[in-house]
This record gives C-alpha cells, sequence and structure tokens, in this order.
C-alpha cells in the first residue's frame, strides 16, 4: 500500500483559539458547540476520500430508495393484480421487484465495501497522529498515576470512533432518507392514512426524549463513576506489593467494593434507561399497525382506501420504526463519544500550546 | 465458546430473576406474533366481509397486544440490565480478590495493564454479551420458531417454500461464522498489539526520549497500526457482503410469497390478507438468523475475553497459607535462613541465591551490601514470604515462615520497598497506611525519625497536603523517606529498609540512621520493645556501622562481619570500600541508585 502524505489535519495544528494567549477555563468545555467541532475536526479525516464518500452517499440514496419501493410494489401487486385477477400482470411484477431488489442487494454492498475502506484509512490515520502526537508531549502529561486511565480512554474511545465512522455516518445519512421517503410515498398513496398512522407519533417522540435526556444525565454519572473505579483499580494494582507488604488487603477490598457498587447502582439506572427505548418503539411500530389496519379497513368499506393500500403501510410501518430507533441509539450513543473523543483532542491540542496537563488528565 | 458457557456460573445468584427475563421474552415474542394474525382478520373477515364491527374490535385487540408486549419487553429490559450489571460487578470483585491472594512472585509475571484490562474491558465485553443473551439471544430462536409455526397455519406449500430459503440462509451464516470468527480473533490480536505498543510508549516515555527513539516508535506503531487496519478491513467488508445478502434473500422470500401465494389467491385457494400476513411471518422467519448473525462478533470477542478472564481466576496464588498455619503473638525478632536456595522460576531455574546460611539476633542491625543482581532485594524478600524459598528453610524465633499465618507474620515486619509507591492521598494518610489507627503523635514522631517532617510541614497543607496528580509531586528522595516513615509507624518488630535511601542525599541518610538508632533504642522500652533491622544497600556508608555485614556475590554470601573485620578480610569489601570511600569527596555522587 502506498503511504500517502495527507494534508496535516488540524489536529497537530495549534489552532489560534487554543494558543497560549487564551486561557483555558476550569472544565467547562461540554457545549453543544464544542461537540459540533469535535465531529468536524472527525469528519476532516474524511475530506482526503471525498470522491469515494461522494459514491457511497450515492450509491446509499439508491439503494435506500429501491429499499423503500418494495412496499409499494407489494401493494400494487396485490391491488391491482392479485385482486384483478391478472396472471401476466403479476408475473412482470415479480420480476419488476426482483430487479429492484437485485439493485438495491448490488448498491448497498458497494456503498459498506467502500465505507469499510475508507473509515478504516482515516482510524488509521488518526491513530497515527495520535501516537506521533503523544510523542511530542512534555513528560508531565505522562503522570505515572493516571497511565492507566490515559491509556484505557486513548484505545475506548479509538475503538468508539471507528464505530462511529464506519457505521454511523452513513447509518445517519440513509436513516434520514428513509423517514423523509416513507412519509412521502405514504403522503402520496392516501394522506388520510398517512395522518391517522402520525397520531402517535409526537406522543412517543415526547416519550424517547424525555428517556433520552435522562439517560444521557445517567449516563454522564456513570461515566464519572466508571472512572473513578478504574483510578481505584489502577491504583491498587500497581501498588499492589505495598498492599501485601503492610497486609492491607482487605482495606484495598472494602475501598474496591464502595467503587464496584457505586458502578453497578448508577449502571442499572443509566442502562435500563437507556434500553427503555426500543421497547417504547415497539409499541410505536404495533399500535401504528394497529391503526393502519383498524382506520385503513374503515375507509377501505367506505371506499377511501384499498387492501393493497393497508399492505404496503403495515411495512412502512414496520420500517419506519427502524431508523427511527436506529437514530435514536446513534444520537444515544455518539453524544458520549464524540464528547469523549473530542476531550483526547482537545487536550491534545491543548497540551501542544500549553501544557496544561493536569485539566485533561482528570477524569470527569 | 466454552470459557463464554464457563462465565455462566456467575449468573447463579440471579437465575430467579434471569429466569424471569426469559420467561418474559416468551410472553413478548408471543405477543408480537399475535399482530399479523389479526392484520390478516382484519383484511379477510372484516374488510372482505364489509364487517365495521370486526375491524374495530381486531384493532383494538392489536393495540392490546402492543402494549402487553412492549410491557413485557420493559420487564424484561429490567430484569436483565439487573442480572447483567451484577453480574459485572461480581466478576470485576471474583477477579480483585483474586489479585489480593497473589504474592510477588504472581504479580512479576502479569503486568498492571494486563490486570486493568481484564477487570475492565474485558468484563464489559463479558456483560454486553450476557444482557444480549437475556434481551435479544433467547428471542431470536423464539421467534424463529414461533413465526414458522404461524407460516405453517397460513398455508403449507408457502411454508415448504420459505422452508427451502432456510438451508441457504443457514448456510450462509455458517460459512461466514467460520470464515468471520478467526478474523475477528486477528482484529482482537492485532488490537491487542497496538495497544502493547502504545502502552509501552506511555509507560517508557522517559526512556524513549531520553534515547531518541521517537522514530523507531513510530515506526513500530505505524506497523502495528497498518495491520490492524487490514484486518479490521477484511472484517467490516465480510460484514459488508453478509447483511445486504441476508436482506436479498428475506427479500427473494417475500417476491416467491407474492408470486405464488398471488396464484394461489386468484385461483381461490388463499386470501389476500393470507399473503400481507405471510410476508410478516417471513420476515420474522428470517430476521432472528440475521440477528445471530450479527452477534457473532460480538460473541467470539467476549467468549475470547471470558477466557482472558478465565487465565487469571484460574491462576493460584504462589505463596498460600498452609491449614495448619499458627499465628504469631510476642515476637522476638530472630531470623535464621538455614540453607537457603531460592530461584525465581522453580527447582529448575537459574538459582538467585546459593545455599545461603544466616542468622540476625534480635534487635541486631544487619545490613546487606552486594552489586546489582547480587540476590540482595530476593533475600529479604523470603522473610515475609513475598517469594517462597526454593529449598532450605527460613525462620523467625525458630519457626518456619511457612507454618505461620500470613497475617501474622506480615503484621511484625515493616518494609520499605525498593520503588517508594505512594498512594494519591494526602501525607497523613499515606504514613498511617500500615496502622490507620495510630494518632497524629504517633504519626510526626514516624516523620521526624525518617527525616521527613521537616519538609511535610513546609508542605501547602502540611500533613493534609495531597500527593500525586491532584496534589504536589515528591522528589524522589521524599517518596523515599515518606515510604521509610510508613514502614516505622507500624512498630516492627523486623524493620526492612531494601535500598530504601538511594535517592536521599548522604547527609540527611546519615541523620536517618542516627534517628533510628534513638528510636529504636528508645522502644526498648516502651510497648514496642525494639526491633530487628536489616537494611539492603549500595553505598558503603550506609552500613558502616551495622553489627554484621553481609557481602553478597551473585547469589553468594561472599563474607559477613563487622566493618572493621570485613576491612581486613574480604577483598571483594575491600574493592568496594575503595570505589566508594576512597577518596571521601566521592561520597556525594551515588545518590541516584
Amino acid at each position: 500500500m502506498v503511504r500517502e502524505r495527507t494534508p496535516q489535519p488540524p489536529i497537530s495544528r495549534p489552532s489560534p483559539a487554543s494558543g497560549p494567549g487564551r486561557r483555558f477555563r476550569g472544565t467547562q468545555i461540554e457545549t453543544a458547540k464544542d461537540a459540533r467541532n469535535t465531529v468536524r475536526r472527525l469528519l476532516s479525516y474524511l475530506r482526503p476520500y471525498r470522491l469515494i464518500l461522494l459514491c457511497v452517499f450515492v450509491l446509499a440514496l439508491i439503494s435506500t430508495l429501491l429499499s423503500l419501493m418494495g412496499p409499494l410494489l407489494i401493494g400494487m401487486a396485490i391491488d391491482r393484480f392479485i385482486t384483478g385477477h391478472d396472471i401476466a400482470g403479476l408475473l412482470r411484477m415479480t420480476f419488476l421487484m426482483l430487479g429492484v431488489y437485485l439493485g438495491s442487494w448490488l448498491s448497498q454492498t458497494g456503498q459498506s465495501l467502500l465505507m469499510a475502506r475508507v473509515s478504516q484509512r482515516a482510524m488509521r490515520e488518526l491513530r497515527r497522529h495520535l501516537f506521533a502526537h503523544l510523542q511530542t508531549l512534555s513528560l508531565r502529561f505522562f503522570d505515572r498515576d493516571r497511565r492507566g486511565e490515559l491509556m484505557s480512554r486513548l484505545t475506548n474511545d479509538m475503538d468508539a470512533i471507528s464505530v462511529l465512522l464506519a457505521q454511523n455516518v452513513t447509518a445517519l445519512f440513509s436513516g434520514l432518507i428513509s423517514l423523509v421517503g416513507i412519509l412521502v410515498v405514504m403522503l402520496m398513496l392516501n394522506p388520510l392514512l398517512t395522518l391517522g398512522s402520525m397520531i402517535i407519533f409526537p406522543l412517543m417522540i415526547g416519550i424517547v426524549g424525555i428517556v433520552g435526556k435522562r439517560t444521557r444525565r445517567e449516563f454522564r454519572r456513570l461515566q464519572t463513576n466508571i472512572g473513578q473505579l478504574n483510578a481505584t483499580l489502577e491504583e491498587m494494582y500497581s501498588s499492589q506489593r505495598v498492599v501485601i507488604a503492610f497486609g492491607q488487603q482487605s482495606a484495598a477490598g472494602r475501598r474496591f467494593d464502595r467503587a464496584n457498587e457505586t458502578v453497578r447502582q448508577v449502571g442499572i439506572r443509566a442502562h435500563t434507561y437507556a434500553m427503555l427505548v426500543p421497547p417504547l418503539m415497539g409499541i410505536l411500530s404495533n399500535a401504528n399497525i394497529a391503526i393502519v389496519a383498524g382506520l385503513g379497513g374503515w375507509m377501505t368499506i367506505n371506499g377511501l382506501a384499498s387492501v393493497g393500500i393497508i399492505a404496503a403501510f403495515i411495512a412502512y410501518s414496520r420500517r419506519f420504526a427502524a431508523p427511527l430507533r436506529q437514530l435514536g441509539g446513534i444520537i444515544q450513543s455518539n453524544s458520549g463519544r464524540t464528547r469523549r473523543g473530542g476531550t483526547n483532542i482537545r487536550c491534545h491540542r491543548r497540551i501542544a500550546g500549553t501544557d496544561r496537563s493536569r485539566q485533561c488528565n482528570r477524569p470527569r | 465458546m466454552s470459557a463464554l458457557l464457563r462465565m455462566l456460573h456467575f449468573i447463579i445468584p440471579y437465575k430467579w430473576r434471569s429466569i424471569a427475563a426469559l420467561a418474559l421474552v416468551l410472553g413478548m415474542v408471543g405477543a408480537d406474533l399475535m399482530v399479523p394474525r389479526l392484520a390478516q382478520r382484519v383484511i379477510d373477515e372484516g374488510i372482505a366481509a364489509g364487517n365495521m364491527h370486526v375491524i374495530i374490535t381486531t384493532a383494538l385487540i392489536m393495540i392490546g397486544a402492543a402494549v402487553v408486549s412492549s410491557v413485557f419487553a420493559i420487564a424484561n429490559t429490567i430484569l436483565a440490565v439487573q442480572v447483567s450489571q451484577g453480574f459485572a460487578a461480581d466478576v470485576r470483585s471474583a477477579l480483585v480478590r483474586k489479585v489480593q491472594s497473589y504474592s510477588y512472585a504472581n504479580l512479576d509475571h502479569i503486568q498492571t495493564g494486563q490486570l486493568l484490562v481484564r477487570t475492565t474491558s474485558d468484563v464489559n465485553m463479558v456483560q454486553l454479551v450476557v444482557r444480549m443473551m437475556l434481551r435479544i439471544l433467547t428471542r431470536a430462536p423464539v421467534w424463529f420458531v414461533g413465526s414458522a409455526v404461524m407460516l405453517v397455519l397460513i398455508d403449507r406449500q408457502l411454508a415448504l417454500m420459505v422452508a427451502a430459503f432456510i438451508p441457504l440462509i443457514m448456510g450462509l451464516v455458517w460459512l461466514f461464522a467460520r470464515k468471520a470468527q478467526p478474523l475477528f480473533l486477528w482484529v482482537q490480536k492485532k488490537l491487542d498489539k497496538l495497544n502493547t505498543v502504545l502502552q509501552e510508549n506511555l509507560a517508557g516515555v522517559r526512556v524513549v526520549k531520553a534515547f531518541v527513539r521517537v522514530d523507531h516508535e513510530n515506526a513500530r506503531f505505524d506497523e502495528a497500526n497498518r495491520q490492524l487496519m487490514t484486518k479490521t478491513v477484511q472484517v467490516m467488508q465480510l460484514m459488508a457482503l453478509l447483511m445486504p445478502t441476508m436482506m436479498l434473500i428475506v427479500n427473494l422470500g417475500i417476491v416467491g410469497v407474492v408470486w405464488f401465494g398471488g396464484i394461489s389467491t386468484i385461483q381461490g385457494e388463499m386470501t389476500v390478507g393470507q399473503i400481507v400476513a405471510a410476508i410478516s411471518y417471513l420476515s420474522f422467519v428470517l430476521f432472528p438468523i440475521m440477528m445471530l448473525a450479527g452477534m457473532i462478533g460480538p460473541l467470539s470477542a467476549a467468549d475470547a475475553s471470558a477466557s482472558r478472564i478465565f487465565k487469571i481466576l484460574d491462576s493460584s496464588a504462589d505463596v498460600q497459607e498452609t491449614p495448619h498455619a499458627r499465628p504469631l503473638d510476642r515476637v522476638r525478632g530472630r531470623i535464621a535462613f538455614e540453607g537457603v536456595s531460592f530461584s525465581y522460576s522453580g527447582i529448575n531455574g537459574d538459582p538467585v541465591l546459593k545455599d545461603i546460611d544466616l542468622v540476625v539476633e534480635p534487635e541486631e542491625t544487619v545490613a546487606i551490601l552486594g552489586t546489582t543482581g547480587a540476590g540482595k532485594s530476593t533475600l529479604i524478600h523470603l522473610i515475609p514470604r513475598f517469594y517462597d524459598v526454593t529449598a532450605g528453610r527460613v525462620t523467625l524465633d525458630g519457626i518456619d515462615v511457612r507454618d505461620l499465618q500470613l497475617h501474622s507474620l506480615r503484621r511484625q515486619i515493616g518494609i520499605a520497598l525498593q520503588e517508594a509507591v505512594l498512594f494519591a492521598e494526602t501525607v497523613r494518610n499515606n504514613i498511617r497506611y500500615g496502622r490507620p489507627q495510630a494518632d497524629d503523635d504517633e504519626i510526626i514522631a514516624a516523620a521526624q525519625a525518617a527525616q521527613a517532617h521537616e519538609f511535610i510541614k513546609a508542605l501547602p497543607q502540611g500533613y493534609d497536603t495531597l500527593i500525586g496528580q491532584r496534589g504536589v509531586n515528591l522528589s524522589g528522595g521524599q517518596q523515599q523517606r515518606i515510604a521509610i516513615a510508613r514502614a516505622l509507624l507500624v512498630k516492627p518488630k523486623i524493620l526492612i529498609l531494601d535500598d530504601s535511601t538511594s535517592a536521599v542525599d548522604v547527609e540527611t541518610e546519615i541523620k536517618l540512621q542516627d534517628a533510628l538508632d534513638q528510636l529504636l533504642q528508645q522502644s526498648r522500652n516502651s510497648e514496642w520493645g525494639g526491633a530487628t533491622r536489616l537494611i539492603v544497600a549500595q553505598r558503603i556508608s550506609t552500613v558502616l556501622l551495622a553489627d554484621k555485614i553481609i557481602v553478597l556475590d551473585k547469589g553468594w554470601i561472599a563474607a559477613m562481619g563487622t566493618h572493621h573485620e570485613l576491612l581486613s578480610t574480604s577483598s571483594l569489601y575491600q574493592d568496594i570500600y575503595r570505589s566508594q570511600l576512597g577518596d571521601g569527596r566521592q561520597l556525594e555522587e551515588n545518590n541516584d541508585g
């Protein structure tokens, strides 16, 4: 493989905002602007692959649109050919469906194959920069007491960013297209039924929003507590010889137990909240089918809809929940990822300029 | 997957909650499976027959099913999270307890970083799978069987057609699993390698900088980085092929249902509602398989994590208390080495100590001198049983140390280790680490003797100053003096200073020795009752006044006696003496051992 020299990404460029002139104030670094900045910095690693990325997005667009056609075609097959007793038409429709699904398969495979290469190359660049940058930091950054934490942070966050780049960038894109596309197709098919089936959405989105807010708060608490547990473990393991020499095993054990128990309790709260979202989305999807069946049935009897439309709507209802769930998940997990990823990047940048290692190393 | 299965042992305390969670999964899937069937009823019995009553009641039942399914799902989630978090906490605790039982030999073989990864990310990985198991992993097969049954109920021929797809999809998953699993492990290995390079650089950053090895390290990292990328791309591309292909198979099934079901319907053998329901059940049949395929990665990663965890849990402490170990109450402090040999790697290893015979009388001060690697630290590590002898025996007051209760043996010993490890706590807490109930007067007395009181008082908050990352950074010599104070405070019958003044300047060291003499002298009349002193040293100035000096050379006792005796009898001692004290001014030099 050719080792290309990409233009220096901003990670190692001391930005004017963080130069020695600007004082860094405490730990108030968690603002929305920062998160957006972080995403932009991360995306800058994808910049060398602009053209490939363009292909990826075009392919994602095609595959999403094609897969959206599926339920529509099923509905048409039912209404026009099955109910209309037209075997030749049904055969034509079957071939059309085959073609659409094959096209969707091709474009999706191509998109994933390309994205795998691009994202991992970007990751490699990011890791390379990070490592090279670590080598230039002052020794004070590598305080012995926090080495374990620094290490675990670097590796875990790199992992998280890798997932973010590899899966979520395109998932976010096709998820959004799916949502909009489904809505458009449904409105075109039958506006009244669409309206009816959207009744519970605001309610669900509200609930998900509340749960999501709680989740984020609890996860922030969990993160802090996990940091404390890790610090306790690190200190305990690295001073194990002293612990043995002074026979303080049970005291050390008690200290660990406290941190461990806190993490368990906070972990239960945080994860319970986080995992409430899928079942709530499940209600959405199933109840929606019920509404489509009930309302659609009433409308069909009154000549305002058809069985094929109901079939298509049922399929769309299932699909609508999936990207929504996905988006919810992505937003939830990423707020943590980018935040922590951002901290790392900011730390390095800041250290480069001002050598304020302390604040970066501190667990939050 | 055997390691992962063994891990289930840790679920036993939560078995009822786990069983309840699984039962809820059954109910949840049952309610989910009703929905397409009900939709079919709406279409066939409601719309086709023009029966409004059927439509409304069926739709209401569907909403009921949705609510029931979600309530079950929420309850299942709550239980699954409780079980998995409790499980993780228990495994962490088991790991910590195991490490607490370790001796020095165990610690020699495993790095802090490794232990940390076992207790954090490995436990997390397994915890994740436990949670998935209680939520998704069990749901998939139930779902699969349930919807297959529903398909058969709708139409046998359609079910047969769908059945034709199952071996195809299973074969695909099997093929994928066979290819993917080794790849996942490879990625894990490459990642470990990358992390090792990173860890080494973080830990050895001073060395890397001092020896200008930055370019070399960058190259090393680049190589590990490139390998990781190649393998990751392979795994991801495999996934990129699998997932859309699975989706395609599901879609082909749908096309099949539309075609065959459509013809049947036209011929009057099936209804439209059945086609709609069949399409729903079709995705229900095939999705669980896809779900399982998506779990291969996490599952194999968790299995690897589980086996690494068991490597620690299955290890046994190198030093263990015998069942008949005796407690020790009144100690005189007579230590004897009787024909002691020691090797770090068992009987067949290279001996570090060879046939040592040595008696230290109560309240004697014995100094151990020798070059690096002569076995000085090893010798004194045998007394508190940090290691066990390979041959011979070490006795305290005539009792083999292996016959004593570990805790009661070590309680008699105060030791300042070669590397002064302090905790990120206050100075006070560091000094009273071995005896938390000590009062301030005692703490100050110990600090004074260790020549630490003066500089501690000069710290921002005195004895309440935090040490380490969030507090002050102490110099090597200051750290060593706090470590000595810590050892003194336990009022040991045996005081061991393992080269623990190497970073202290000679002048302070002499003061320290004098203060120690005084303290131990006074202690004879108190409840403490004096202490036997063993001092390991590189500097001859440290050992001049000892009652007995032992010169170790390559694991043998080369000479033994007082300073004057050795000066006249041992040529090795003379050499050391001349090299260090030949010219009095060189005293200052060797102060960075």
